[in-house]
């Protein structure tokens, strides 16, 4: 008798875990209308527009795959999502998209209202990137031209992931963005794309970001800014420094940055909150267009004290700038100083916003020069 | 290194073996009985008379043309009137004509025979046989006819000699088709008995070697042998497998995979727990760590107990070459056994459930193909591995001539030609070609393999890779539950602790295989540890 309890309670156990779980919906490859990439706008009238670019797969052997924009309406991004089946006749499938495009005014507005869906929902995962639109509609970004990738969604999700060579716009996903609006202190940026005229085609290009408040829109950051950012938040892991006559040469020189690692040091002084920004990148020349001898070890030195100097001129003013204008701590300061000192981030938490405004920042940006390539002098004619 | 038997049970408890009045260990594969199989009973026995003694085997084998009676008498001693009786094909003429006829029929015997005692005499003096022996049991003396002996009845005696003279067509020692090796020896078991067991005995030369012959099946009279190492296997497995055969009630036993399937532990479950093999290094090498092997007469696939889940991946020459490179064969074994019952599922229930499992320009590339396709994946898939068996089976029976025309339809016309015609998607194509040559590597196990990757794919349709999950849960608490003559099936591959692991999922290398394995020998020492025998050199 106890057997036979034993044996219908493990088969009642096995039922149930049938039916609890998920995975129940069986969909075919081919039923799918994979959703490359987002863009979401909002008209006069208060709708959503949004317009996925959707991948067109083809039966032929030809594997190149194209795509196509899908615009919808409605009062919520669902609901304009869900529109969608009346024009597409498949269910979109959201798992594989990669960027989410969002227009001026959606940013302006608040982020959170309509990336909550893309947060909440269980089919788009956590990695989507959000871009921020400086044409005057998101679409437009869509429907700019193609270059190495037929999808454009997906060559900006490959733009991106690649962004870290250049650093000239940061790089931001859902998880991200969802984890530094939540953090406090810190306000978050959205790398920025717009349409470029190259010959007549208008291509999109990634860079600059947009510096957000909260969860609004409420500047943007040129590339070269965009730049000095990454070097204050230590996310620059490439890139070029472009050093020119302001640092006395004849002709432009260009460095390559190998490596950087910036660190932030909250220090209290007699009350007073004070950061300190210890620059340190390491740099080759990679390009000398001018005949200037670099392997002079006077000559590098004046090299690296003169980047250094501009360096940290340069990240000096954005960090005034933002201050002053925006008060809105991009740079992740709140974040150092909980790390560090517990207790004085809680005392000064709910004022952050006037305490960034007025603390002290102090920049040492250090420069080091590796090498000169493959060459060791410049290339010179019958020299 | 003085491990006893009782030693080992202690360790392992209420595990091992068989307890009286345990119902878990009870024989539970069903009892055969056969009407009123075997040769009916002889009560007339011989006679005096050789005339009448001629005409009751003549009876005996009425109607049956094979048997042979051949009269003679000596030229000097009359007496010696005598008739020998035989099975045309069963003998070895030579040895009949020379060595009983020409000596009774040509040799002068007058001169020192016993004319009183004269079968005897014959027997002890004249006939040149190294198998001789008087019988007086007519059952037995037709059933020596039938094995192919000869009988020698004289005139004026109710007993005759049995002398051995079998000689019938065989089959030479060949290289076994099912297991081929690179390295290792080329010869396998024939069909013939006593040349098997002369095989063993060639390996083994030990007396400790033990051989019990018996007689099954109630019409066929095939002889068995049970073969062991004494001091090395263990009492109760050979009490059980004597206790087993004992049971089997069977007209006939054609192969060993009669009796294999009657002895099985778990008679329903698709995994075998009688090991086969064909060739001697294997079985000696199963003896030498105290398995007990069974031998039939007819059947080159000698049968080995207990058999246990691993010695599914172990090759023979695994143990012939460098232990790293028979690992990683014995690692690809292992590896293909999982992929060839999971590949498909899994690839069906990414493609069908798991969308977002895919990168993304995978997930294309497959969508591409499959676009106008009209079969659901999983039904394109059930068909595939179908027909994928279909060509197995059929390169399996087929006369070799017609192998060109199969690989053809095979290949060209179910590949190619059903992928460009749309009928399935070329991934699906890929997948069935994978889980086919997988499914390949392990012969031995190939019906569990299709049972469990058709159990696996509905999992999958059903329910995506959590219904693959459960299904596989389900193989293991399967796999984990049955028992070969007591032992779990499991053993080895769950147990690491000292030296049972070693020769598992890994070969250990030869120098640090000091022990043999625990569980089912009974002296455990297999060498005296050199390790350092090369290393000090």
């Amino acid at each position: 008798m106890k057997k036979f309890k034993r044996v219908v309670m493990s088969i009642i156990i096995f039922i149930n875990l049938l039916f609890t779980a998920g995975c129940w919906n069986y969909r075919e490859l081919d039923d799918l209308a994979i959703v490359a990439g987002a863009a979401i706008d909002k008209g006069a009238d208060g709708q959503y527009t949004i317009t996925t670019e959707i991948v067109e797969v083809d039966g032929s052997n030809d594997t190149k795959s194209t795509s196509k924009l899908v615009s919808m309406r409605g009062k919520t991004i669902l609901d304009a999502i869900r529109n969608g089946i009346s024009v597409t006749g498949k269910k979109l499938y959201w798992s594989h998209c990669k960027v989410a495009i969002l227009s001026k005014e959606v940013a302006e507005e608040g982020v959170t209202t309509v990336l909550d869906i893309f947060i909440r929902d269980a089919e788009i995962r956590n990695v989507v990137n959000i871009l921020y639109s400086q044409q005057d509609t998101a679409r437009e970004i869509l429907e700019g031209q193609q270059t190495t990738e037929s999808i454009k969604s997906f060559a900006l999700d490959k733009i991106l992931k690649n962004e870290t060579r250049l650093s000239k716009a940061p790089k931001t996903d859902l998880l991200d963005f969802s984890i530094e609006l939540q953090t406090k202190g810190t306000s978050t940026v959205i790398p920025a794309v717009h349409l470029e005229d190259v010959k007549g085609s208008m291509i999109p290009r990634v860079a600059g970001a947009a510096i957000m408040k909260n969860d609004k829109m409420v500047g943007e950051l040129g590339e070269e800014e965009t730049k000095d950012l990454l070097f204050v938040r230590n996310e620059v892991k490439g890139g070029v420094l472009v050093r020119d006559k302001e640092v006395g040469l004849s002709a432009p020189i260009s460095l390559e940055i190998f490596g950087n690692k910036t660190k932030v040091k909250p220090v209290v002084e007699s009350g007073k909150l004070k950061f300190k920004v210890e620059i340190d990148a390491t740099v080759g020349i990679d390009e000398i267009e001018g005949n200037e001898n670099f392997i002079d070890d006077n000559a590098v030195k004046r090299l690296e004290a003169s980047t250094s100097k501009e360096t940290q001129k340069n990240v000096e003013e954005l960090i005034k700038k933002i201050q002053s204008e925006y008060g809105t701590d991009i740079f992740k300061f709140g974040e150092k100083l909980r790390e560090k000192d517990i207790n004085k981030w809680k005392s000064v938490s709910d004022k952050w916003e006037e305490v960034f405004r007025n603390s002290e920042v102090d920049v040492d940006a250090r420069v080091h020069v590796k090498n000169s390539a493959l060459l060791y002098k410049t290339l010179k004619k019958g020299g | 290194m003085q491990i006893t038997i009782a030693n080992i049970k202690n360790l392992i408890g209420d595990d091992f073996m068989y307890k009286k009045g345990s119902k878990k260990y009870k024989m539970n594969h069903p009892e055969n009985s056969v009407g009123q199989a075997g040769t009916s009973p002889q009560t007339k026995n011989l006679t005096a008379s050789l005339e009448e003694n001629i005409s009751l085997f003549k009876n005996i084998f009425k109607d049956d043309q094979t048997l042979v009676t051949r009269e003679f008498q000596n030229k000097c001693v009359k007496e010696a009137k005598c008739c020998i009786v035989y099975i045309s094909g069963m003998i070895n003429t030579e040895v009949v004509n020379e060595n009983i006829i020409q000596p009774v029929l040509r040799d002068n015997l007058s001169e020192d025979i016993d004319v009183k005692n004269l079968l005897e005499a014959l027997m002890k003096k004249v006939i040149v046989s190294n198998n001789v022996k008087i019988e007086t049991d007519i059952n037995k003396m037709v059933s020596s006819i039938i094995s192919g002996d000869t009988l020698f009845i004289l005139e004026g005696y109710d007993k005759c000699l049995v002398i051995g003279s079998q000689g019938w067509e065989k089959r030479s020692i060949m290289e076994p088709e099912s297991s081929k090796v690179v390295r290792g020896p080329r010869e396998g078991f024939t069909e013939s008995l006593m040349v098997n067991l002369s095989l063993i005995r060639r390996k083994i030369q030990n007396p400790d070697l033990k051989f019990k012959f018996r007689e099954m099946g109630e019409r066929t009279h095939t002889s068995t042998c049970i073969c062991y190492v004494e001091g090395l296997a263990i009492e109760e497995v050979l009490t059980e497998l004597e206790q087993r055969l004992n049971k089997i009630k069977i007209d006939g036993i054609l192969d060993s995979g009669y009796i294999q399937e009657l002895i099985k532990d778990a008679p329903y479950s698709p995994f075998e727990t009688v090991g086969a093999f064909e060739r001697p290094d294997v079985v000696a090498s199963k003896l030498l760590e105290g398995r007990v092997a069974l031998f039939v007469d007819g059947s080159p696939f000698v049968l080995t107990v207990p058999f246990l889940g691993v010695e599914n991946f172990q090759a023979s020459e695994d143990y012939y070459n460098n232990y790293i490179f028979a690992n990683i064969n014995r690692l690809i074994r292992g590896f293909t056994a999982v992929t060839s019952t999971t590949i498909p599922a899994i690839f069906l229930a990414l493609v069908t459930y798991h969308q977002e499992m895919l990168p993304t320009p995978l997930l294309i590339s497959i969508s591409s193909s499959r676009q106008g396709v009209p079969f659901p994946t999983s039904l394109s898939l059930f068909i595939m591995l179908f027909i994928f068996d279909i060509l197995r089976e059929v390169g399996t029976r087929m006369p070799g001539p017609v192998g060109q025309a199969v690989n053809i339809v095979g290949t060209l016309v179910l590949g190619q030609a059903a992928v460009q015609a749309k009928l399935v998607s070329a991934p699906v194509i890929i997948v069935t070609a994978l889980t086919g040559i997988t499914t390949l590597i392990n012969m031995n196990i190939i019906g569990s393999t299709i049972v469990f990757r058709t159990f696996y794919l509905l999992g999958a349709s059903f329910l995506g890779i959590y219904g693959v999950l459960m299904c596989i849960i389900v193989m293991y608490l399967h796999m984990m539950s049955i028992r070969s003559f007591g032992i779990p099936y499991m053993m080895n591959s769950t147990r690491a602790k000292n030296h049972d692991g070693q020769d598992a999922w890994i070969r250990a290398p030869w120098w640090d295989m000091t022990l043999r394995p625990k569980i089912y020998s009974k002296d455990l020492t297999r060498q005296v540890s050199n390790k350092k025998n090369g290393k000090n050199k």
